[in-house]
């Protein structure tokens, strides 16, 4: 299992240098003037000759990489262009605050589309089942930053129960109920989204798993219908889970940017888009290796969960 | 093209294989699915389309005396924040919204599809240098790079379904490589390369007509992802001008008048995509089950 690990681990060294490559060719496509947005309107362009000397800018594009390639291995992913901050610090403050909302939804949906698989097969084809598939196909098709505009219009505006967006009201000092109530709307959003996307593949699978040989043979054997769905057909029927969950890590980035934007919430979402408006190449080069970072992680943790659940899989 | 091969063997199973296809399609009307997103979707082109010729008020000129007016007789979904007729806004932004989705998912099928049958058909070096790439790409969310991509090109609707497709391509890539692998080794395919059939032929007349079951059902689901992308860069601010009405900037204009009540710019577009998302993820479905001989007879 180490062993294995390991060579995944030094298997995904070519892929991590892709990204880097992939994201700076296209950081140095984009047109726009670093110097016009760190000096203002009113510039010479001696003093924006000398800022691009300054940031390496007026090296060529193949030195650029490898000055910053050489950088990252130190840790060191350059100052943000517009905070004026080392980018790492940035992240340092952002990446938990959208991991917090990631972690706790995670642990909830997991749960609940858990939960909705085993009712709807246990359930199959009943009323209950029928209603909450055709439930989970609505908000299957309601696109996130509506499902979250409507949260906040009908708990937040109509009905004042949760703050509306931020991460601390103005004038409220930051302690850990103040932030915990700014997370709720959002990590609802990200909840519902997911389980609406998961419980449908989790129903399939337990219904998969009932038909099989072995379900008839713990029946035969009388065990309580209980035993047989939490006992046997549960666990044979996480494997699709931890399949889509390892696929979803870059999913739940894109889903956390959108909710991050609109409830103003600064994680590491927030920041990217608004680096991406200001042309701040550090900060979106950073963001992007270590989103890419977090993914090849999150399939090589499905990768291991699969030998955890599934004794047929031996990794040696 | 060489001389006409007279494989008997061949066209038998080429025979069997068509009656196939259409013991699918059976499937696919028979399904409740089926009806119910060709329904939804005949619903929203005839909105789109036809709706414009019924409903003549120009969406984009501005009506300064009525600026977010609740619906009346003259505006029956009331008027935008700038004095525009809601309902022929969402009428036109349709065509758009609609059209982008569907070429969106169409150009992405192309690229995914030729790029899959190359990398499985050379193999080696080749496909595993292609496949990494997929791999990379993938490891990028694709809101990431379609935030880069926007911010380099102009967006209009040809840049969209541009980004839209090159960042959704992957996927469709992998299933067909993965199809092609395993009907490499099938004996129809010895026979057409026995019959001395090129590269191409194999690729496009034999591979290509096998994996089609999964590449309808992946490019089906991938119009509604379309859908909600365009609307989603609209969100982000990045999206299509504001000269350009579509569902997704009608929404992401709404959200300024969140706390004014009005409704009537709030539910519409939104109802809109949840019922374009609705008819193609029913498509999709109806289309998986028709297709996949395991799901068949099961509903």
């Amino acid at each position: 299992m180490l062993r294995y690990t390991i060579r995944r681990l030094i298997e995904s060294i070519p892929t991590m240098l892709g990204i880097t490559i992939i994201t700076f060719i296209l950081v140095h496509l984009v047109p726009g003037n670093t110097a016009a947005v760190m000096l203002g309107p009113h510039y010479t362009p001696s003093q924006a000759a000398a800022l691009n000397h300054q940031l390496g800018l007026d090296k060529p594009l193949p030195v650029q990489y490898l000055l910053w390639l050489w950088q990252l291995l130190h840790g060191n992913l350059g100052i943000s262009y517009t905070q004026g901050l080392p980018v790492l610090q940035i992240i340092g403050i952002n990446l938990p605050r959208t991991l917090a909302i990631v972690g706790i939804s995670t642990v909830i949906f997991t749960i609940l589309s858990i939960m909705q698989g085993i009712y709807q097969a246990h359930h199959q084809n009943s009323v209950q089942d029928n209603v909450i598939t055709v439930l989970a196909y609505f908000f299957f098709s309601m696109p996130i930053f509506w499902l979250g505009v409507l949260l906040i219009i009908w708990f937040a505006i109509d009905i004042p129960l949760f703050p509306a967006g931020g991460i601390a009201d103005p004038g409220q000092t930051m302690n850990f109920t103040v932030w915990f109530s700014h997370i709720i709307l959002p990590v609802i959003t990200l909840v519902i989204a997911q389980v609406a996307y998961m419980g449908r593949f989790m129903r399939g699978s337990v219904v998969e798993s009932l038909m099989q040989d072995y379900i008839r043979t713990a029946r035969a054997k009388g065990l309580s219908e209980r035993v047989v769905l939490y006992k046997h057909a549960f666990r044979n029927s996480l494997l699709p889970l931890i399949t889509l969950f390892g696929f979803s890590v870059p999913t739940l980035f894109a889903g956390t940017l959108y909710i991050e934007m609109i409830f103003n919430y600064p994680g590491l979402g927030y920041m990217f888009w608004q680096a991406a408006l200001r042309r701040d190449f550090p900060i979106i080069f950073g963001a992007t290796v270590i989103i890419g970072v977090l993914t090849i992680l999150g399939n090589l943790l499905a990768d291991l969960l699969y030998a955890v659940v599934d004794p047929r899989i031996r990794y040696n | 093209m060489s001389a006409q091969p007279t494989f008997e063997p061949l066209n038998a199973q080429l025979a069997a294989a068509e009656t196939g296809m259409s013991r699918e399609w059976r499937a696919f009307w028979r399904s409740p699915l089926a009806i119910a997103g060709v329904a939804i979707l005949g619903f929203l082109i005839l909105f789109s389309w036809v709706g414009p010729m019924i409903w003549r008020l120009n969406p984009i000129s501005t009506d300064l005396s009525y600026i977010i007016s609740p619906p009346f007789a003259g505006h029956p979904l009331g008027t935008t924040g700038v004095g525009q007729d809601q309902l022929s806004q969402l009428m036109v932004g349709g065509q758009i919204s609609l059209l982008i989705g569907f070429f969106s998912a169409v150009t992405g099928m192309v690229i995914g599809v030729v790029y899959g049958l190359i990398s499985a058909q050379f193999g080696g070096w080749l496909d595993t240098v292609l496949m990494r790439f997929v791999d990379m790409t993938l490891a990028i969310p694709g809101i990431y790079l379609l935030l880069v991509l926007d911010s380099i090109l102009q967006p209009n609707p040809v840049t969209i379904i541009f980004i839209i497709a090159v960042t959704s391509w992957q996927p469709i890539a992998r299933i067909v490589r993965g199809e092609v692998l395993s009907l490499k080794t099938r004996d129809f395919v010895e026979a057409a390369r026995a019959e001395g059939a090129g590269q191409a032929r194999i690729m496009f007349r034999h591979y290509l007509p096998n994996v089609m079951g999964p590449i309808i059902v992946f490019t089906t689901f991938q119009v509604g992802l379309g859908i909600l992308t365009i609307a989603g860069l609209s969100f982000l601010g990045l999206g299509l001008p504001q000269t350009t009405p579509n569902w997704g900037t009608s929404l992401s204009n709404s959200m300024s008048y969140m706390y004014q009540n009005a409704w009537w710019l709030i539910y519409p577009p939104g109802i809109l995509i949840v019922l374009a998302e609705l008819s193609v993820n029913f498509l999709g479905d109806a289309f998986n089950s028709a297709f996949d001989p395991r799901m068949r007879g099961r509903g």
